[in-house]
């Protein structure tokens, strides 16, 4: 699904980037969702746009104050402020609805896309034109995809470019899941991994309801397991002390605990739940230990969430062909 | 121009009822030398049967050198079946003796059948060899407009 | 133009590994350029056997060809109407038209396909959800007929319209077929609505051929036969199809292998009775005619 179906073969008349073949058809048969997502996008577009004016104003509601005098804006000023509100909020809600794009995509994909077509028959139809069935999925999925990802990336990089320096007391610590999914390429490869998971859906239920909900149930397991296992998708780093350290905001702490003199670490939840009869002796603690990601792990977890949401999509994608391929001559 | 009309419960051939029917125009004057027949895709139009059927009877007709096909312009009438048309003598000594027929109680199936007897015997190597005479056919013959 | 439109041997076709068998050991050869009727009850296997040779469906043993090739080789040659018409209803009657061209670039004749829907007084602009089950099926037939196919496959295509629809549709059938010398393949279970619109039958039963060939030769292949009961035993060199006595009287359809006796008045059957009495009868031999008589010359 890397290139468009359709061969470049329109008549001299026509002007040689009108679509035809079947990229006309996918475009036509699927043009209320394209009206929907175009408007869409121009709303996050605007929002954007909007999030990146009240950027300035924002940063300054949060910022230092004073009494009179000092040099610094009074702190009653600063307080009547809200700014800083809208913009967290705004933003807030705009990145949420970023990351869960590949829902609806996934429902869509299953039941308008696919599902409904081989459940009217109109598959058939389009199989029986000049078009073979490998064909017609590869076009059902190329034309979306390919305008998927464009408004994908755009999105994402409007929405790194309103998050500007990504204080995180405005647009959230970066490992806050929506944050984290909807500023690099990730937001891209799950909105591709429910088009191909919705796709899949369709081709195993052939029908247009179920296949929206199995392609929607499959997205959302897909997104909760990644986040769920997120933290361990990269080695995080270990720091260990004398005494219980306090890890800065940016650190994503994934435990933390004591190490006995045996060497031995035992994580902190398991004191702080039975404290009296499981709980090591204060004369075995030797130290105290936390593993945590540090900011900078934000690319390698980034990119290795991206990477597995693409290879779901590659595999969905491998295995709607397979099916489809199976089941027709 | 005539128009054909089929009837799928007579037993009769289709292309056979074409051909009667032709004729039966042609001797009743409807159709004139110089006439021009539906085109085949006019009457599967018209009727829905099948296109060979119509190719064979207008074959048919040109066998018996009624019709020929013009390359490019269709099929038009050579000759008349002149022998009784719609006004002749014959026509009225056959009215005459319905009509005498009637008088003496025979009713319409009555007269059929001892007409159909006497054609039986009188022409006893019918041209289509199913001997069945059906009074159901009729005729839906319209003067075309063009001629 | 390829002589024969569908050819199969040893055909059979299953749905799932232990579902009953659609259609077992069907063998056939219809020629190109007749109007061929695919008849018989529900269930007998005509869809299948139509799904297969549009290259729909997979057959589980067995071969197929479609104009002399194998049935997605033949695609852009073909055209197939399902017995549903499914059409995009949110799409105009234009915009399927386009559809049309779109999906078979290089040999799409818009004339045709607007002639078959301008004759059915149908709006450009309608969309195909507020249209009618006659003009829907118009529809399917023009995006069917624009193609220009060499075969036309319609499984069920008159069923559920009424009467005066049926005939317009079939005229309009069979005219544009007939200038294309497109061979059109159609199934039916109503067997007076194939009467006198095609040529060749291909009778289907549980899955089987019953009988195949030109409808003429079929047609003149059997005889109905009435007389008394007694004088069964004196059509043993006979193949009877079907008798059935009532009183003292047998009525029997058979394939005469020679002169009859006296004794029996015969009659003509009519392609009704050749199809209920092979139906009724599903013991009774299968007849299968080759398409000897003299090929028919296109318009």
């Amino acid at each position: 699904m890397t290139a468009l179906a359709a061969v470049p073969t329109a008549p001299r008349r026509r002007s040689r980037l009108a679509p035809h073949g079947l990229t006309w058809s996918v475009l036509r048969l699927h043009r209320t969702a394209l009206y929907i997502c175009g408007g869409a996008f121009v709303a996050f577009v605007a929002t954007m746009i909007w999030m990146y004016a009240i950027g300035d104003d924002a940063r300054a509601s949060i910022g230092a104050c004073g009494s009179p005098g000092s040099g610094l804006p009074s702190c009653l000023e600063i307080t009547e402020r809200t700014a800083d509100d809208t913009y967290r909020y705004v933003l807030s809600l705009a990145t949420t609805v970023l990351a869960y794009t590949m829902f609806p995509v996934a429902a869509w994909a299953g039941g308008a896309l696919i599902g409904r077509e081989l459940e009217s028959g109109t598959a058939r139809l389009a199989w029986t034109q000049s078009v073979t069935p490998l064909r017609w999925l590869a076009a059902k999925l190329a034309v979306p995809a390919l305008l998927l990802t464009a408004g994908a990336t755009a999105a994402v990089l409007l929405n790194i470019w309103a998050r500007r320096d990504d204080n995180p007391n405005l647009t959230g610590d970066w490992y806050h899941p929506d944050d984290f999914v909807t500023t690099g390429p990730a937001a891209v490869t799950y909105v591709l991994a429910g088009l191909a998971l919705g796709a899949l859906a369709g081709l195993v239920t052939r029908r247009a309801l179920p296949a929206a909900g199995l392609g929607f149930a499959a997205t959302l397991a897909l997104y909760n397991i990644l986040e769920r296992y997120r933290e361990d998708l990269w080695p995080t780093v270990s720091r260990t002390g004398d005494t219980p350290s306090e890890l800065p905001r940016s650190a994503l702490q994934v435990e933390h605990g004591m190490v006995l003199t045996s060497g031995e670490r035992v994580t902190a939840s398991r004191c702080s739940v039975m404290p009296d009869s499981t709980c090591v002796n204060d004369a075995d603690v030797a130290g105290y230990y936390s593993t945590f990601h540090p900011q900078s792990h934000f690319w390698p977890l980034h990119l290795v969430s991206a990477g597995i949401a693409l290879a779901v999509a590659v595999l969905a994608t491998a295995a709607a062909f397979w099916l489809l391929r199976r089941r027709t001559p | 121009m005539v128009e054909f009309r089929i009837d799928r419960r007579t037993g009769v051939a289709t292309y056979v009822q074409i051909v009667q029917q032709t004729k039966q125009a042609l001797r009743l004057g409807l159709l004139e030398p110089g006439d021009k027949l539906p085109t085949a895709r006019e009457v599967v139009e018209a009727t829905a049967i099948n296109p060979n059927t119509v190719l064979k009877a207008y074959r048919e007709l040109e066998r018996e050198g009624l019709v020929e096909a013009r390359r490019g312009l269709g099929t038009f009438v050579r000759r008349s079946l002149g022998a009784a048309p719609a006004d002749s003598p014959l026509r009225a000594e056959l009215s005459d003796w319905t009509a005498r027929a009637h008088a003496a109680g025979l009713d319409r199936d009555d007269v059929a059948a001892l007409f159909a007897s006497v054609l039986d015997e009188q022409f006893h190597n019918g041209q289509f060899g199913d001997g069945r005479f059906h009074d159901e056919q009729r005729f839906n013959n319209t003067k075309g407009e063009q001629a | 133009m390829t002589e024969t439109a569908i050819e199969a041997a040893a055909l059979g076709k299953r749905f799932g590994r232990r579902g009953k068998w659609a259609l077992r050991d069907c063998a056939l050869k219809l020629p190109a350029g007749h109007v061929c009727a695919v008849v018989g009850p529900n269930g007998a296997g005509k869809s299948t056997l139509l799904a297969v040779a549009a290259g729909l469906l997979k057959p589980t043993e067995g071969a197929l060809t479609v104009l002399g090739t194998h049935p997605t080789e033949a695609r852009p040659r073909l055209a197939y109407v399902a017995q549903d018409k499914p059409l995009h209803p949110q799409l105009t009657v234009a915009a399927t038209l386009r559809l049309g061209r779109e999906l078979n670039p290089g040999h799409w004749d818009a004339t045709v396909a607007e002639r078959v829907v301008r004759q059915g007084d149908l709006d450009p602009k309608a969309r195909v959800r507020s249209l009618s089950g006659g003009q829907r099926t118009r529809v399917a037939l023009a995006l069917a007929l624009g193609k220009r196919p060499e075969l036309l496959l319609l499984d069920e295509p008159m069923a559920d319209l009424d009467p005066l629809a049926r005939h317009e549709l079939m005229g309009t059938l069979l005219a544009e077929a007939a200038e294309n010398g497109t061979t059109v393949v159609m199934s039916s279970h109503v067997v007076a609505e194939l009467e006198g619109s095609c040529d060749f039958l291909l009778l289907l039963g549980a899955g089987r051929v019953r009988l195949a060939g030109p409808l003429e030769d079929l047609l003149a292949a059997h005889t109905l036969i009435t007389g008394p009961a007694g004088a069964l035993t004196g059509l043993a060199p006979h193949t009877v199809v079907e008798s059935r006595t009532t009183g003292r009287q047998l009525t029997a359809l058979l394939r005469p292998a020679g002169p009859l006796d006296d004794v029996w008045q015969t009659a003509a059957p009519s392609l009704e009775e050749l199809v209920l009495a092979h139906l009724r009868s599903p013991e009774a031999p299968a007849l299968l005619l080759d398409a000897t008589a003299t090929k028919e010359a296109a318009a």
